[in-house]
């Protein structure tokens, strides 16, 4: 990268990592239209940074020349990831080597969860917002998907609109949001379809008339 | 009711506020003979989960990670009461607290129900224990206690709590005011 390329860091907060979770998936489409624009791009796993001191040193160092950073993570139990917390507040602590007041990046954050309804991540968005503020951050909004960050065309379009809005250094347009929270499926359908998938999936593993166990049943 | 009570104390550091709940929750419990198992969360040995969804398709009920994650998740099932004690971070539960959260979906079915027009999971157990979630901040902010308030609502959706409170502090809460809270904040959530 040189000085003046555009420069945004990803932080991924799923335990799947940069490989094969959905958030990377869902980043992805956002990056590629940055890549192909020239922007450097670098990409952080929060579970490793709080294993390694030496990668942890280079997302502090990565962030403090970021134009853009972009929290992708899923929804678990109504927040963000253990590990993403952990990350967000040893973040806090470093704040000074990362934020100069003229020049703060913007911060977006784009949450997946399993439920059809994106509206779910509403209570995550929250907190990631208030992390930005706190550091001091130019937030630009949160992207909250439902259904596993099951990837649709309308929805890849809409991940392609955030990154030319990034480009071009504006607001993330209204569309976005109309396009991203709109449910997939009707939940009827989904709750069918999902119950499905479970018993197939633990069929594979050969549970499947084990699905109701009840290990620590109260006697 | 049975009189099971659960604490899990949240804290990430040397904490005053952990200290003073822990002792008005534990005191005013005994006082109306709860059998009280409190985890600080810390000092246990619980990776952070891996999303794999092995809990429920491979070995199901239990995570398929063999450390205290799933004692606690055996003890939050085995439970009438379980009070969260933490540091509030953005709004949320601190990371030692979520941790062990995140380690207990084994205790819920994979399976998806419909609950008031959204979808969420379906029970595995019979009886869920009802949740007090003791929070504090150094300010108090309107944002950080809706969100703290709500996320408590939310959990007890998703983990079948029969009834959930929250209550938000401040770190320079009196003695007083603080048990006076926690007192109340007890009573409401155990009464029937
Ligand atoms: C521990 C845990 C808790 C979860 N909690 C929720 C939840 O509260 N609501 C929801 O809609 N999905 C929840 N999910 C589902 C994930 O958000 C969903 O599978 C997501 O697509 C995973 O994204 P990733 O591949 O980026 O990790 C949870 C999953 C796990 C493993």
């Amino acid at each position: 990268m040189n000085e003046s390329q555009s420069h945004v860091v990803v932080l991924i907060g799923s335990p799947k990592g940069v490989e094969k979770s959905s958030s990377a998936k869902l980043a992805r489409a956002i990056t590629n239209g940055l890549e192909s624009a020239k922007w450097a791009c670098e990409w952080f796993h929060t579970h490793r940074v709080l294993q390694s001191q030496e990668d942890w040193e280079a997302m502090v160092v990565s962030m403090s020349r970021a134009d853009v950073i972009l929290l992708a993570a899923p929804l678990y139990v109504d927040g963000l990831p253990a590990p993403v917390i952990e990350t967000l507040h040893r973040l806090l602590d470093a704040r000074n080597m990362i934020v100069s007041e003229e020049d703060p990046p913007r911060m977006l954050s784009l949450l997946n969860c399993g439920f059809v309804e994106a509206e779910q991540n509403h209570t995550a968005q929250m907190m990631v917002r208030i992390f930005s503020d706190d550091m001091g951050f130019q937030w630009s909004g949160g992207i909250s998907l439902g259904a596993g960050g099951t990837m649709t065309k309308r929805i890849r379009a809409a991940l392609e609109m955030v990154s030319e809005a990034l480009r071009d250094d504006v607001l993330i347009p209204d569309a976005v949001a109309i396009t991203t929270t709109a449910p997939i499926m009707r939940p009827w359908l989904y709750v069918l379809g999902g119950n499905f998938m479970w018993r197939r999936r633990a069929k594979a593993n050969g549970v499947r008339d084990q699905l109701k166990a009840q290990p620590y049943k109260r006697v | 009711m049975d009189n099971k009570a659960l604490i899990l104390d949240g804290r990430i550091g040397e904490d005053a506020m952990a200290e003073r709940s822990l002792g008005f929750a534990k005191a005013w419990l005994a006082t109306q003979d709860w059998d009280v198992t409190t985890l600080e969360l810390r000092e246990l040995d619980i990776a952070p989960c891996v999303g794999c969804f092995g809990c429920w398709i491979k070995t199901p009920g239990i995570c398929v990670i063999d450390d205290a994650g799933r004692d606690v998740a055996q003890a939050i099932v085995e439970s009438d009461l379980v009070v969260y004690l933490t540091p509030i971070l953005f709004g949320g539960y601190s990371y030692e607290l979520k941790k062990a959260v995140d380690r207990s979906i084994p205790i819920i079915s994979p399976f998806f129900r419909r609950v008031k027009g959204e979808v969420h999971h379906k029970k595995r157990y019979a009886r869920y224990p009802r949740v007090l979630a003791l929070g504090w901040l150094e300010r108090v902010t309107v944002d950080e206690e809706d969100i703290f308030q709500t996320v408590a609502q939310r959990n007890a959706i998703n983990m079948h709590a029969p009834k959930a409170v929250a209550e938000v502090f401040k770190i320079s809460e009196d003695d007083e005011t603080m048990k006076r809270r926690i007192e109340r904040a007890l009573s409401e959530v155990v009464e029937s």
